[in-house]
């Protein structure tokens, strides 16, 4: 590179007046400040992706091993109740009817004399279940209908936004709860089946905002000037990369779901009395709310405490996966 | 602006004859006939089951059934339900307390929810803000039901504050505990979103600009920061009209209170699918006019989309 | 338009006029500035030991890159550190008032009326939901005016006047969307300048505007400034700008003041390593094309077969573009109505092989979908795009396919050009994976001699985006562009976003690549300083249409169109080049 050296033109005429107070010229020593490592490449750190970012991030949150540990907790319970409990949740003795706690029944026992004990441990299955099976149905749902809206554009974004749009007139609740009141064969699939049914919309609104917000990246263009084909860069560069929202949206609205279900099932239009669940251990709780009010805090606080699990969850996932709180 | 307004209410078109369509075709479509469930164990007798098949259009064409339900929506006029009673009346009677009720759950969850999460968004990692996004979440993660029994239980039998259940013809006072339970987990959603919006404000270039120009800290607030975070809040509070009367299905039941949802729960236990889906049509149709509220309001408190 | 600014607002005390301030005291002392920020892993410097003296009606500037801690340092006169900033030590003395450490109110009190600021990026520094006439009037009571409505109004459209925005009662009325970023700025200088304070500081006030623009912006501030006697502290990148509008400099690097003093000392005879390289390196100030070490001779040129430093002629065309025409619709707010916007207007021109064309134009010039349609991203309305003597648009899918290897591009933003996802060896290997070059393990061996090429470390190869710097990944942008081999490569603004040193590596490169690999570049941008230093012609293009077209010898020496002329003359630091010993 040539030095390049100035004359000044124009000004010249002007001599320059001595500098005042203050405004001599000064120099800093020159070796402070590391010229030579302007540009450097960090060579002994692990190379890390945003997803190993993003752990880093989150372990280092008190919140994360909080609900990390709930979540734990409530999977291994609902895959083995068995595990936390030998009584049957459905052998039951009216003759014990609304006993208080005693050895062996630390719960006590509800109207119908079985052990609150059991019947909270049993009755994570169900909740987990149709949390998990309706989340994941919404996700491959909505991601692919938002997911081909955003990215393909013109008529394909005109009509499934429409669908979309007359999906989402109709409330969550209110729409399961008018399917569900007439249906006929109440089982796990077919609640998660109806939640997901009117609560997809969320998430293709979500993944078709962030398609359409990706699929602008210079790094498209480029994946395009190769001359890749559509559906291939879709799935190699746009959809990895829109998918934080995505599950940071999973994990709030597997504990919706949850809770969703818990309401159809105390309204008695959600799982069939013979599956043990909190909604309706709570809805069987009712009648005695002013005298026994306890024997419903323990499947409303089975409840909570795992929604409260996957929504702290979503909470450091989001922190984590924010972009705006990303390094550099 | 007029033509912003005027293509919005024809995009609500397609939306509402789509919902509507949805709905019906998911309760009449069904596996199983509608009729032959009425009059209990024994069931009706075939010639009275005909009869309601012909009054109800049922012996028609789905598709010609809808149409005639359709004519119905827009004449206000929905018919007579098993019973006799004229629909649209049964619908009149219902409302006015469920619009109450869920106008003063809306005037709770926006005055505490815009309140705290201002306050936490401003001193976002505080004490103050982490407690504010533990309750919550708490309040999101326990649901309406249970909220309600606990307060039936603490403010009304043991603190004995405010009455237990509502009933019939309820005042102020006895609506006061349903409209807090009926608030909790919007009033969640409103702190978080205005705890977000109000950071993400605080360090937005003009705000600092505005600092610069002289302002002082509470004009900078008031003038800046909450007017701007308030455009999704405000947005959130108008879709979530629609939502808190469909909502309402819950705390009517738990509270006693004869509107929307315990007549649409009555219906349903009923199994009178005609009264089940007039009364969702116009829930849907009260969600559809939130929601194009909404946008109108978006236009309002934006300048920048008023002419988009 | 009037070029009188009344020095008092009709009702601010006479004290408070910046006039009366003795020219011999400082207005602004600033010692030993010591800034940190507190983040996850601990403490940062980011201002170390700083000094700087103003004096009134002066106009001094901070010259550094992005994290030179310039901009702190003049947040931290008016007390606006953003975040977890803080001053940890040193004092700043404002008229001979101490700041460090003051109270809120009197800071308060002190910003807008005795300190205005002009910010960095109009688009943003306006509240979107207000007025522009609300935004002056809420700075004018804010600091004291105190006449009636009918007064204020007329001091607000006066206040817009005076900033050079026509029509300005109008305008008060509209809201920030409605105006351009031109105009948006000189709202915000005209709201800076609202209470008649005695400094100003301009944080880069016009570096997101065209460079036409930004003359006459800047223009228009030296003469208020002068005429009001407000003493101006200019934060900026670009050392040709800092000369040419302050007579004292201050430079910062990596937090620290490396050197200081009266600005044409500095640029004529810079002590401080740093000083000096940025001095070689500032675009605007160079005057001649790169001449890579092998064509000065420094470098045997028996390394290479070909002939060196022999350029081909010209008549060997790479790509030509002929009556290339793109007509994008824009669909109106009444349903069905549109209106038909040339973005590209009857544009023709020839790159030559191994030879760089430069494309040049201010934002909205077509130059970028000029580009796009010679990439073959956007169809062409009507014209044509020859590459190598084959008209592109007549190549079957599978000829389209091979065409692909044969020119790739470079983009401006080294933050959105690499997938965030890949790492840096899947985002090399990608183009060769796709075209099938080659097995797994030559591929490898090729992404490793293209690190080599781009002079970046083989080890980089494992490292994600977000874990290098927006030169790194500008190299690696290149890498990957040049692992097909290509002949023409187009670099859509590749060096606008990035640190003048950083951007004079980086053009360096190129011409050595281009030498040593005889590509040809299709080189878009807005910065005709920088087509001095890399193109061999230069296409002028304004709304869509080419306005001029020759060598850039020709264009730099003599150029024919006036609209060429203003944007030689809008250069910052244009005039301040003399004779330059050339290579």
């Amino acid at each position: 590179m040539p030095e390049n050296r100035y004359e000044p033109v124009g000004r010249s005429a002007t001599p320059t007046p001595a500098p005042r107070p203050g405004q001599e010229h000064f120099t800093a020593p020159a070796d402070e400040g590391g010229l030579g490592a302007v540009d450097a490449v960090a060579t002994d750190e692990t190379p890390t992706s945003l997803w190993r970012d993003a752990w880093h991030q989150m372990r280092r949150r008190p919140l994360f091993w909080v609900s990390g540990t709930v979540i734990v907790i409530v999977v291994l319970v609902a895959a083995f109740p068995g595990l936390f409990t030998s009584i049957d949740p459905r052998a039951c003795d009216l003759a014990r009817a609304l006993e208080g706690p005693q050895a062996g029944h630390p719960f006590g026992f509800d109207r119908q004399g079985c052990d609150i004990y059991s019947r909270t441990m049993y009755g994570a299955r169900a909740s987990v279940v149709v949390g998990v099976l309706a989340t994941s149905m919404v996700v491959i749902l909505g991601t692919t209908i938002g997911a081909i809206a955003g990215y393909y554009g013109k008529w394909f974004d005109t009509i499934l936004s429409r669908i979309t749009d007359i999906f989402f007139a109709i409330p969550l609740v209110l729409g399961a709860i008018v399917i569900m009141s007439i249906a006929t064969n109440r089982t796990s699939f077919l609640v998660a089946f109806v939640l997901a049914v009117f609560g997809w919309t969320q998430i293709a609104r979500i993944t078709r905002g962030t398609v359409l917000s990706v699929k602008n990246n210079e790094f498209v263009t480029a994946a395009k000037s190769l001359g890749m084909g559509r559906g291939q860069i879709l799935v190699r560069h746009v959809l990895p990369n829109s998918a934080a929202p995505i599950i940071v949206y999973a994990t709030v609205a597997l504990g919706q779901f949850i809770v969703a279900e818990a309401t159809l099932s105390f309204l008695g239009i959600g799982l069939p009395p013979d599956v043990v669940s909190w909604g309706g251990d709570i809805s069987a709780a009712q009648g005695a709310i002013r005298t026994d009010p306890e024997i419903l805090l323990y499947p409303a606080g089975g409840l909570a405490v795992t929604v409260l699990g996957f929504m702290m969850m979503g909470d450091v996932v989001r922190d984590a996966l924010d972009p705006k709180a990303r390094k550099r | 602006m007029l033509w912003y307004l005027g293509r919005r209410l024809l995009q609500v078109i397609p939306v509402f004859l789509g919902a509507t369509l949805l709905l019906y075709a998911l309760v009449f479509l069904r596996p199983g006939d509608p009729i032959a469930g009425l009059g209990g164990e024994r069931g009706l007798p075939e010639a009275v089951q005909e009869q309601i098949r012909a009054q109800y259009n049922l012996d028609q064409p789905f598709i010609i059934q809808y149409l005639l339900f359709l004519r119905g929506v827009v004449t206000l006029d929905f018919g007579v339900d098993f019973r006799g009673r004229e629909i649209t009346e049964v619908i009149a009677n219902a409302f006015p307390v469920t619009i109450q009720l869920a106008l003063m759950a809306l005037v709770i969850e926006a005055v505490f929810g815009i309140g705290f999460g201002l306050v936490a968004g401003m001193r976002k990692g505080g004490i103050f803000d982490a407690t504010a996004l533990v309750v919550s979440l708490f309040f999101i993660a326990v649901p309406t039901f249970v909220v309600g029994f606990v307060m039936q239980i603490v403010v009304g039998v043991r603190l004995g504050w405010l009455p237990v259940t509502a009933g019939r013809d309820p005042d102020f006072v006895s609506l006061l505990m349903p409209a807090m339970v009926l608030a909790a987990v919007s009033f969640a959603y409103v702190l978080r979103l205005t705890r977000t919006s109000v950071a993400e404000n605080l360090s937005a270039d003009y705000v600092r600009t505005a600092r610069a120009r002289g302002l002082r800290r509470s004009q900078v607030t008031g003038r800046h920061v909450l007017r701007n975070s308030l455009i999704p809040v405000v947005t959130f509070l108008g879709a979530d009209i629609g939502a808190l009367m469909s909502g309402a299905i819950i705390t009517e039941g738990i509270f006693n209170i004869n509107g929307v949802g315990g007549t649409l729960y009555d219906a349903i236990i009923r199994g009178e699918s005609i009264t089940v889906v007039s009364l969702t049509t116009v829930l849907v149709l009260v969600y559809i006019g939130a929601n194009l509220l909404v946008d109108l309001l978006y236009a309002a408190l934006d300048p920048r989309i008023r002419y988009a | 338009m009037t070029t009188q600014f009344p020095v008092s607002d009709g009702n601010a005390t006479p004290e408070s006029a910046p006039a009366v301030a003795d020219p011999n005291k400082p207005l602004l002392e600033i010692r030993d500035l010591q800034i940190s920020f507190t983040t996850g892993v601990g403490e940062v410097h980011a201002v170390r030991g700083a000094n700087l003296t103003v004096y009134p009606g002066q106009n001094v500037a901070i010259v550094g890159e992005s994290g030179s801690g310039k901009s702190t340092t003049a947040a931290s006169i008016i007390d606006l550190l953003p975040g977890t900033g803080k001053v940890t030590g040193g004092s700043i003395m404002f008229d001979g008032r101490e700041l460090v450490g003051a109270p809120r109110a009197e800071t308060e009190a002190l910003r807008g009326r005795a300190i205005g600021m002009v910010p960095q990026d109009p688009m943003s520094n306006l509240n979107p939901v207000w007025r522009i006439g609300t935004q002056v009037t809420e700075a004018l009571k804010a600091n004291g005016f105190k006449g009636s409505k009918a007064e204020l109004r007329t001091r607000v459209a006066d206040v817009l006047a005076e900033a050079g925005l026509p029509d300005a009662e109008r305008r008060a009325r509209q809201y920030p969307h409605e105006f351009s970023g031109g105009m948006r700025q000189r709202a915000l200088i005209g709201i800076g300048l609202a209470s008649r304070p005695q400094l100003l500081i301009a944080d880069e006030p016009t570096s997101a505007l065209d460079v036409t623009v930004q003359r006459q912006i800047l223009d228009h501030l030296g003469d208020m400034t002068r005429d009001l006697g407000t003493a101006v502290l200019f934060i900026t990148h670009d050392l040709g700008l800092a000369a040419e509008r302050a007579e004292h400099l201050v430079v910062m690097f990596k937090g620290q003041v490396v050197e200081s003093g009266p600005a044409q000392q500095i640029l004529a005879d810079p002590q401080h390593p740093y000083t000096k390289r940025l001095v070689a390196s500032a675009p605007s100030l160079a005057s001649r094309r790169i001449q890579t070490a092998h064509v000065s001779g420094q470098e045997s040129a028996e390394l290479h077969a070909h002939h060196l430093g022999e350029k081909p002629p010209a008549s060997n065309e790479a790509v030509k573009v002929e009556h290339l025409t793109k007509v994008f619709q824009i669909r109106g707010a009444r349903p069905g109505s549109s209106t038909d916007f040339t973005a590209v207007d009857d544009v023709s021109f020839t790159l030559g092989r191994g030879r760089t064309l430069a494309l040049v134009g201010e934002s909205g010039s077509g130059k970028s979908t000029a580009a796009n349609m010679v990439l073959g991203l956007l169809e062409p309305t009507s014209g044509t795009v020859e590459f190598d003597g084959t008209d592109v648009s007549t190549l079957n899918p599978k000829q389209a396919f091979a065409f692909r290897r044969r020119i790739q591009p470079v983009f401006q933003n080294p933050y959105g050009s690499l997938d965030p996802m890949f790492s840096i060896y899947r985002s090399i290997e990608e183009p060769l994976k796709l075209h099938n070059v080659g097995s797994k393990k030559s591929r490898e061996k090729r992404v490793r001699e293209l690190l080599d090429m781009v002079s970046l470390p083989q080890s980089a190869m494992r490292r994600f985006p977000n874990e290098l710097s927006g030169g790194q990944r500008q190299r690696i942008a290149i890498a990957r562009a040049l692992a097909l081999k290509p002949e023409v490569v187009v670099l859509d603004e590749a060096v606008s976003a990035l640190d003048v040193l950083v951007q004079a590596q980086i053009l360096d490169l190129l011409d050595e690549l281009q030498t040593d690999l005889g590509l040809s570049y299709l080189f878009i941008t807005h910065d005709l300083a920088v087509v001095r230093q890399i193109a061999d012609d230069v296409v002028v293009m304004q709304n869509g249409k080419v306005v001029e077209q020759a060598t850039t010898d020709e264009v730099f020496d003599n150029p024919r169109q006036q609209y060429t002329r203003d944007l030689l003359e809008a250069i910052p630091g244009a005039h301040l080049v003399g004779n330059v010993a050339g290579g």
